[in-house]
Order: structure tokens, then C-alpha cells, then sequence
């Protein structure tokens, strides 16, 4: 169901959801940086297609990142501190929230454990206690939109493939009789819709 | 690469509000729901290289804590995040920003603590550095497609799909002349997703 009104979580004239997620980390103890753990986890965190997010299908876009500060550029007494550094977590997914925190407890418990071991109160990859523990780490989101809203990863990816053999299909037909056109159009629908072949 | 995944940027920036300020941006964002601005939404969705973007006010009670008195309850300015999903230049980007959607910057961030405005926009790109974050770790499901490939992408599926269905139970010539004009409404749509900028 399209989300017209943008409400909440959920992207404007879309399904998408989007999660942001703060989470405290655990201040330094004098022997062990929790904070530079943390950052040396992400800095060596395998990327693109081997990036542990790879494994929850449904995430178009997803970030960590470590907020030392709160920003502030004017008077600097008037600055504000945070206690400890906190770990955003922001994702933009398919599924429900329940279902996508549920995955990363099942599909990546390693990762999970890795990056949210060192913030405080988290309470290991059970799914049902993970997922407590990140409603209770969530920030409403006030307003979210896309240039896709209501397409999922596998659309976006399928139109991408199809986008991809079309041109390579008029590439490779340039120049043809109608009669040769007709047949290699048909070769090629049936090939990228097999589903629908053509009588 | 911090902040980047293939063709995707990752901004995240963080800007503090007075608390009694914040009601009015939450009035600001519903305004925009209601479509108060369609010459910023127009020229937003003209813009075609941001992906995903979002802002979320963060109450300054609402930062987390998991054991003892509460010490954010001691921040005196509630926080906007704001982060996107876009293509191409951090500076090309603001400054379409500032050029083309500059009544919407205007109220999103009119209440944010020394928001300089989004004109001139020397002051503005010094503004965002300021309060931006280095995004430690960045994930795209498709990375290298811009957002203008995905939408194009989808342009083409719905136009040969629709030819598909059209072109059925023609003569070889009128295929012929149906698929050029096929072409001619898809032509600027192929070029090859995945070209290094």
C-alpha cells in the first residue's frame, strides 16, 4: 500500500522503509576503545557485492556510521556533548521492520554481533531480544522520499537486466530485414520473459 | 571508500535546533506532504540524481541510554539528521540544492543554530562541511546505477512491454515501423549502465 501521506517510516508515495537507529557505545575503560573497535570493524567491513548486507536482498541502501560530536557551528559554549560516541545505523528496505531485524539475526549474526558488541545494552543476536533492543535504539523518521518509492530491489534490478539486453539486443540488430527483425525480437522477448512466450 | 559506494554518495549531517523551534520544522515537513511547495518538489524530482533522502528530528531526550540517569537529557538543542542517497559531486549537489530548491532549504533548515542560508552558497557549502559526518561504512544494492539509469532503466521496461503487446498480430512491415518508433522513445535510455563516470 502506497504511502501517500510519507508518514513516519515509511517512504512518500512508496513502501519503502527506512530505519535510523542510535546506539550508544561503549565508553572507553582505559585498556579497551570500544569506539576504535568499532571504527576498525567498519573500516574492514567486505564491500559492494560481498558486503555482509548483500545477504538481506530486500536493502536498496544502508550506512554506519560512528558520531563522535553533535555539530555546532555557532557559539562554541553553547555546544552540546553527548557522554559517549553513538553508532548510526540507517537502512532503506522492502520488508517490515520485524522481518528485516529478524534476517540480520539469522543471515548475519557474526556481523550483528561484530558492530553492535560494542554498544551498550545490546543483548546478542536472539531476533526477538535484538529487535527490542533496536525499537528501543529507533528515531522516528519526520520525512522520507525516493526517486522509486514504490519499486523493491529485484525490480530496480530487474529493470536494470531488461534496460541491459535491450541495448544490447538493438546494438546487435541494426540493419536487419523486417521479416529477420520480427524473429530476432521474438527470440529475444522470449528469452527475457520466458514466462510469457510468444505463440 | 568512506561515503561512497560505486556511483552513490552517502551525505549525513547533523544540524541542532532549539527546542521550541522544532514544532515549527515538523510544520515545514507537513507542509511539503501536503504539497505547499510544487515548485521545489518539481524541481527536486528534476534533479534526478538523489536516490533515497530523509530527515529525522532526534528530541533531545530521545538519544538512547541503557543504564543510569539518563545524561542526554543535559543537551540543550534538539538534532535534525539528514542523509541522502545521490549521484555525482558533493559540491554539484548542494549547489543544485541551494539553486533549485532553496525555499524548502529555507524552512527545513531556517530554524537549525547559524544556518547561514542557502544563498550565497560559499558560506552554505562551508555550513554543510561543518555539520557533515563521515559515513564509516556505505552499502548499495546497485552501485553502479545512478538514480537517472534506474529511472530510464524502468522507462524502457514499461515501453517494451507495452510494445511487446502492441506489436502482436502485425505485418512484418508494420512491426518494422512500430519498433522504430519504440526505439525512438527509448533511444536516450541506452546508454550502458555500469561506464565509469
Amino acid at each position: 500500500m502506497s504511502n501517500a501521506s510519507g508518514s513516519g517510516n515509511t517512504c512518500l508515495h512508496g513502501d519503502t522503509y527506512g530505519l535510523t537507529a542510535v546506539s550508544p557505545i561503549r565508553p572507553d575503560d582505559g585498556r579497551r576503545s570500544p569506539r576504535l573497535e568499532l571504527e576498525h570493524i567498519l573500516n574492514h567491513l567486505p564491500t559492494l557485492a560481498d558486503s555482509p548486507l548483500a545477504k538481506l536482498t530486500d536493502t536498496h541502501f544502508a550506512r554506519w556510521v560512528v558520531i563522535n560530536r553533535l555539530p555546532f557551528e555557532g557559539k562554541r559554549d553553547w555546544a552540546d556533548s553527548l557522554p559517549v560516541p553513538y553508532l548510526l545505523f540507517t537502512s532503506q528496505f522492502d520488508s517490515s521492520l520485524e522481518d528485516y531485524l529478524e534476517r540480520m539475526c539469522r543471515l548475519i549474526p557474526d556481523t550483528v554481533e561484530a558492530i553492535w558488541g560494542t554498544c551498550s545494552g545490546f543483548p546478542g543476536t536472539d531476533p526477538a531480544a535484538f529487535t527490542r533492543y533496536m525499537k528501543q535504539c529507533q528515531v522516528e523518521t519526520t520525512f522520507f522520499f525516493g526517486a522509486y518509492p514504490s519499486a523493491n530491489v529485484s525490480e530496480v534490478k530487474r529493470a536494470i537486466e531488461i534496460q541491459d539486453a535491450t541495448r544490447r539486443f538493438v546494438v546487435a540488430n541494426q540493419r536487419k530485414s523486417p521479416r529477420e527483425l520480427r524473429a530476432a525480437f521474438q527470440e529475444f522477448r522470449d528469452g527475457l520473459f520466458p514466462s510469457r512466450q510468444s505463440q | 571508500m568512506a561515503n561512497k559506494a560505486g556511483k552513490s554518495y552517502a551525505l549525513t549531517a547533523m544540524t541542532p535546533i532549539p527546542p521550541l523551534k522544532t514544532p515549527l520544522v515538523r510544520l515545514v515537513f507537513q507542509g511539503i506532504r501536503l504539497g505547499f511547495d510544487p515548485q521545489d518538489s518539481a524541481n527536486l524530482k528534476a534533479l534526478e540524481f538523489i536516490h533515497f533522502a530523509r530527515w529525522v528530528l532526534i528530541p533531545r531526550g530521545a538519544w538512547p541510554w541503557f543504564s543510569g540517569p539518563d545524561p542526554a537529557e543535559q543537551l540543550e538543542h534538539d538534532y535534525m539528521l539528514f542523509e541522502s542517497n545521490f549521484n555525482g559531486n558533493w559540491q554539484n549537489y548542494i549547489g543544485a540544492f541551494s539553486e533549485l530548491v532553496h525555499v524548502g532549504m529555507e524552512g527545513i533548515w531556517g530554524t537549525s543554530v547559524a544556518f547561514p542560508g542557502p544563498r550565497p552558497i560559499t558560506p552554505f557549502l562551508d555550513y554543510i562541511r561543518g555539520v557533515q559526518y563521515l559515513t564509516t561504512y556505505y552499502y548499495s544494492a546497485y552501485p553502479q546505477a545512478t538514480t537517472k539509469d534506474i529511472l530510464g532503466a524502468m522507462r524502457v521496461q514499461d515501453e517494451l512491454e507495452a510494445f511487446m503487446l502492441a506489436s502482436d498480430g502485425l505485418s512484418d512491415d508494420e512491426f518494422a515501423a512500430a519498433y522504430n518508433e519504440f526505439l525512438g522513445r527509448i533511444q536516450q535510455h541506452l546508454g550502458r549502465i555500469g561506464e565509469d563516470e
